[in-house]
């Protein structure tokens, strides 16, 4: 018997759009193979929870917990850990996030189950799990093949399994079961800033980047009313992170965030080896950069040749009548 | 206080990865190794403190095999006191952080900082794992840290934007840029570390039996279509035809 937990994320009230495409697949591993059955789950307080109409279940458990200092302790995750234990769960899916790493890595050790990060791919045949998942930041894919360790696999942002599903219609309201936990951590948070009105960089579909090509931070309007236009979140290089010209969360790369939005346009950056790292996963990606002999213009889908001053402005307003 | 820092051995990051011909994996040979650039700064930010703080200790400790020495000993130089190997190939998350635990529970740390994840197998695990097997307090990434009266004061970046956090000890902290800068050993450090002693021990845990099968080098290869910067429409027009947007 094969009881998946699939976790699911809210923004909103709503399920994110990750959250919504793992489903999906979770939900299609369901229907292709007999015995295995659907969990839902959320760590997030959630009010109401709509699926598709054909997800296979018609409740969520939410665990929520007092005193949650981002869950930092195992005490923060017993009642999670009895739960998934009486329901006899041997396989976790969750996406990625800065929350899920900090639960999921630990219920890995308590639950003894092995944790799988950065999914490629998945496929269930005969009651074994067969996985690849990308490696040396996107340069290169390992594969494991058939298993049936009970285990936690966490997928990055935009995982869609195969073959892309339309079917992501939120169409049937399902019952949220509560469950909490009186957690008395011996942390405690000092002070919280929120990102606003921002749209946030690891969750975009768009996203805008710049470099050392746009000279200095007072030019950065020209960067931010592009990412405006397109609803794209803003990137930078580390040497901006690093000049103060952007704060630290926005640079991408080998020591940043990575990045897998369906399109990238990176503005006067050069593509050094260690920038491509982050950015390698993203759909399409467009470069805007005046010398050819830039390393990005061999990592493009799109070449934009030329000084960004013009372009980038050119192209916000051609995106305003497009 | 004792901090522990924990360190991987990866191919520095101009590294190409190629495949190795005789067998299913990439081939690690002829490749430059650096210490794992999270924990490079995690490393930096335990000589800071220990520099700035009446007994403070701090060992460095890393599992693998013998190749890896002339970079721990460059820990050394960087300003730790002591160093262990746990030698070994090991093939999974879960291996690494056992004997993190196995270790740490014979020798008791106040505070355990490796980086956020290490750049070669990215899992991003191995901090939780051994907070979890620890029992300790856990929180990452950490972007800056400092010690005050009963524990420390943390700066995290979450899902929602940054926390302040007053966490007390033992703690595991996954660490990230700017918590410090990388450093450069000294002369005076690099002389002192040739005297100060590696410990080497064997691996203690078994081998995981999940482990990877394969490797491949992954060619995504892009168009690399050049749009000319007069006809800006035929770049939207593109991106309109190949992108979905919701
Ligand atoms: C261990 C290590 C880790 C690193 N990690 C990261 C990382 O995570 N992320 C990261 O980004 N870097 C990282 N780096 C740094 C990396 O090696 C590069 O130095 C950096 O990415 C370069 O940033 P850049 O492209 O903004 O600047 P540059 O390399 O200076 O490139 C600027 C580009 O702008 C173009 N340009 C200039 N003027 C214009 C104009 N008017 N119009 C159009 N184009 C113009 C130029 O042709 C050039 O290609 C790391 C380095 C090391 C050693």
């Amino acid at each position: 018997m094969i009881n998946i937990a699939v976790f699911i994320d809210f923004k909103h009230d709503n399920l994110t759009n990750n959250s919504k495409l793992l489903l999906i697949f979770a939900n299609k591993l369901v229907e292709n193979n007999a015995g295995v059955q659907l969990y839902l789950y959320t760590v997030q307080s959630a009010n109401k929870c709509y699926v598709s109409a054909k997800v296979k279940t018609d409740s969520i458990t939410n665990f929520t917990i007092d005193n949650n200092v981002h869950y930092s302790s195992n005490a923060s995750l017993d009642h999670v850990v009895s739960h998934l234990k009486d329901t006899k769960i041997t396989h976790v899916f969750c996406t990625k996030s800065t929350t899920n790493d900090l639960i999921f890595a630990k219920l890995s050790m308590i639950l003894n189950f092995n944790i799988i990060t950065n999914i490629k791919s998945l496929q269930l045949e005969n009651g074994l799990f067969h996985f690849s998942k990308s490696i040396f930041s996107g340069k290169a894919i390992a594969k494991m093949n058939g298993t049936n360790e009970p285990c936690i696999a966490i997928f990055p942002k935009g995982f869609t399994g195969d073959d892309l599903s339309e079917d992501s219609l939120d169409t049937k309201e399902i019952k949220i079961v509560h469950i909490s936990s009186t957690n008395t951590s011996s942390s405690t948070i000092l002070e919280s800033s929120l990102i606003q009105n921002e749209i946030q960089l690891s969750e975009a579909e768009i996203v805008v980047g710049a470099g050392r090509g746009l000279k200095g931070p007072e030019n950065w309007d020209i960067i931010e009313n592009f990412a405006k236009k397109l609803k794209a979140a803003t990137a930078c290089s580390k040497p901006i992170s690093d000049l103060n010209w952007r704060p630290h969360h926005e640079h991408v790369g080998q020591t940043g965030i990575k990045i897998s939005p369906k399109l990238y346009i990176a503005c006067g950056i050069s593509g050094a080896i260690q920038h491509l790292a982050g950015v390698n996963g993203s759909g399409t990606i467009v470069v805007i950069n005046n010398d050819i002999e830039a390393p990005f213009t061999k990592h493009a889908d799109y070449i934009v040749l030329g000084d960004l001053f013009e372009i980038v402005p050119e192209l916000t307003k051609l995106f305003d009548e497009a | 206080m004792k901090i522990l820092v924990c360190i991987s051995i990866v191919p520095d990051t101009t590294s190409k990865i190629t495949k190795e011909d005789s067998n299913n994996f990439l081939t690690k040979k002829d490749l430059t190794f650096i210490v794992g650039p999270y924990d490079d700064y995690a490393l930096s930010r335990a000589i800071e403190i220990k520099e700035s703080n009446e007994n403070v200790e701090v060992g460095v400790f890393h599992v693998g095999l013998e190749a890896s020495e002339p970079l721990i000993r460059k820990c050394l130089a960087l300003g730790a006191d002591y160093a262990f190997r746990i030698n070994g190939e090991p093939k999974s998350s879960l291996q690494i952080a056992n004997e993190i635990c196995h270790y740490a529970k014979e020798n008791k740390f106040d505070l355990i900082l490796m980086g956020k994840e290490a750049i070669d197998y990215n899992s991003g695990m191995i901090h939780g794992l051994v907070a979890a097997g620890l029992n300790y307090n856990h929180f990452s990434p950490v972007m800056k840290l400092d010690v005050i009266e009963e524990g420390l004061e943390l700066q995290i970046e979450t899902d929602l934007g940054k926390s302040t956090i007053h966490c007390k000890l033992p703690a595991v902290l996954g660490c990230q840029e700017p918590i410090a800068e990388w450093k450069i050993p000294s002369m005076r450090g690099i002389m002192s570390a040739r005297t100060k002693e590696i410990q080497v021990f064997e691996m203690k845990t078994n081998q995981s039996n999940f482990e990877i099968s394969t490797e491949s080098v992954n060619e995504t290869n892009r168009k690399q279509i050049q749009i000319p910067k007069e006809n800006l429409e035929l770049l939207i027009q593109a991106l309109k035809k190949d992108i979905q947007f919701n």
